[in-house]
């Protein structure tokens, strides 16, 4: 009893300055990220989490992205179901047009990203990033998982973010398309005009997110055709 | 050694506070003095087993001089009803540290459906149940109560019943039958919308409330 005694002593302070969430689908196995980290795979239990909101992305193939913000309250445990829906895989007609967001090392540019059958085309709105790729020379189509450098404000939001004590990198990567092609890489996300051109901050939400998948599997399904073109 | 012995410890010479150092300290003295006690948890197995594998629908018709039930099944896509309830037993469980609780693999389950099936309590469970304890969690039904009539209110439900038994005797250690409500928020068919998202949700909320049910009702238990 004694012992009990002590461990609770010494174990109740740290527990009430944090709480849980507990995330469930219904499709098993959904990869779990928690402010760009991933934490796991549904069900699971995700602990030592601090007070105050927080970014859910839930992401598993074939299924549309699933973003969400949670609150969280010391010494509770906040509760989430979704129910994952299945992603559209018919192709669009081509070409297909996108206003994209490009990554570059430090920060990045918008412009537009045209899909065709056999090429993925970008020209940045100032001019100054254009590039071609051919889709047969792609060597990877990917999804980025995990939290990305800054991708906006360079060394001044680095600087801030430093001194407030936040974390340098933003975890806002979960939903980024790669192309990897022979001597570059490219990161991108996609979004709708409407929403997210206005904003000063380049802001992944969910209908980045789900452009962005859109963006993916596209390219992926003209990739994977070409593959297949090639072995024949 | 010697340069050891000579250092003076003073609170002003410790670089952990105070208050951190006693607390690792407290600690250790704690584990040391419960490690026999959490060796000692009986290992037990939770084993789910359905007896409809589908979201039953209970249709209750109304008519002037009598009642017509329709019992209908809808296919949850997708979500695995067995594993979620056990997770969630197993979440609300684990709670409870008498007992170190894992889930039942397949070849357990599998070895356990006779047992499920029997229709008398009695004799040991399987060889291959290597456990302490084993949690059979049998489900009669999950699903959905509908009807026209205005007394009888639309409902999710769940009927399941629960028994621990020892595996080498089959005896029964502990028994509980729950049948746990929750009011439908809309018609049956406008939940089965977007990929059967009010089905799911609803169904998904008996199952926690039940599980705290049964994390309640066996912490009471003297087992």
């Amino acid at each position: 009893m004694l012992a009990l005694g002590l461990l609770l002593l010494a174990l109740a302070a740290p527990q009430a300055d944090t709480g849980s969430i507990r995330v469930k689908t219904d499709v098993a196995a959904v990869q779990v990220f928690l402010d760009g980290q991933e934490v796991g795979q549904t069900p699971l239990t995700i602990p030592s989490v601090a007070p105050g909101k927080h970014q859910l992305s839930l992401i598993r193939a074939g299924y549309e992205d699933h973003m969400e913000e949670i609150s969280v309250q010391a010494g509770a445990t906040a509760r989430v179901f979704v129910v994952m829906k299945r992603s559209q895989s018919a192709l669009p007609p081509l070409p297909v047009q996108y206003r994209a967001y490009h990554q570059h090392a430090s920060g990045g540019c918008r412009g537009t990203l045209i899909v065709n059958a056999g090429t993925v085309d970008f020209r940045s709105d100032d001019g100054k990033d254009v590039f071609h790729v051919a889709v047969p020379t792609i060597r990877s189509v990917a999804r980025s998982m995990g939290s990305a450098p800054l991708i906006v404000g360079g060394l001044v939001e680095l600087a801030i973010s430093a001194k407030l004590g936040q974390k340098l990198l933003r975890p806002a990567d979960v939903a980024a398309c790669r192309i990897e092609a022979p001597g570059r890489g490219y990161g991108f996300w996609a979004y709708e005009q409407d929403s997210a051109e206005p904003a000063e901050k380049f802001v992944v939400d969910a209908v980045v997110s789900q452009k962005t998948k859109e963006l993916y599997e596209l390219i992926y399904q003209l990739w994977s055709d070409s593959l297949e073109k090639g072995k024949k | 050694m010697h340069q050891a012995s000579n250092a003076s410890f003073t609170p002003s010479h410790c670089s952990l506070p105070i208050n951190r150092a006693l607390r690792i300290v407290a600690v250790v003295i704690a584990v040391l003095a419960l490690a026999p006690a959490l060796y000692s948890q009986s290992k037990t197995i939770i084993a789910v087993h359905l007896r409809t594998p589908e979201f039953v629908v209970h249709d209750v018709k109304y008519r002037v001089f009598f009642m017509k039930q329709e019992r209908k099944f809808i296919p949850l896509n997708d979500y695995d009803f067995s594993a979620a309830l056990a997770d969630e037993l197993l979440t609300a469980l684990s709670e409870d540290k008498r007992v170190a609780w894992r889930p039942a693999d397949s070849k357990e389950s599998e070895a356990l459906v006779p047992v499920f099936e029997r229709k008398k309590d009695e004799g040991a469970l399987p060889d291959s149940i290597k456990a302490d304890h084993v949690l059979l969690v049998d489900v009669f039904e999950y699903g959905a109560i509908v009807s026209s009539h205005p007394l009888i209110k639309d409902e999710f439900f769940i009927n399941v019943s629960l028994k621990l038994v020892a595996p080498d005797t089959g005896k029964k250690l502990w028994s509980k039958r729950f049948f746990d409500r929750l009011k439908l928020p809309g018609k049956l068919a406008e939940l089965q919308a977007d990929n059967q998202k009010g089905l799911k949700s609803g169904i998904n909320t008996v199952l926690e409330q039940v599980s705290r049910k049964v994390k309640d009702k066996f912490k009471e238990a003297k087992v």
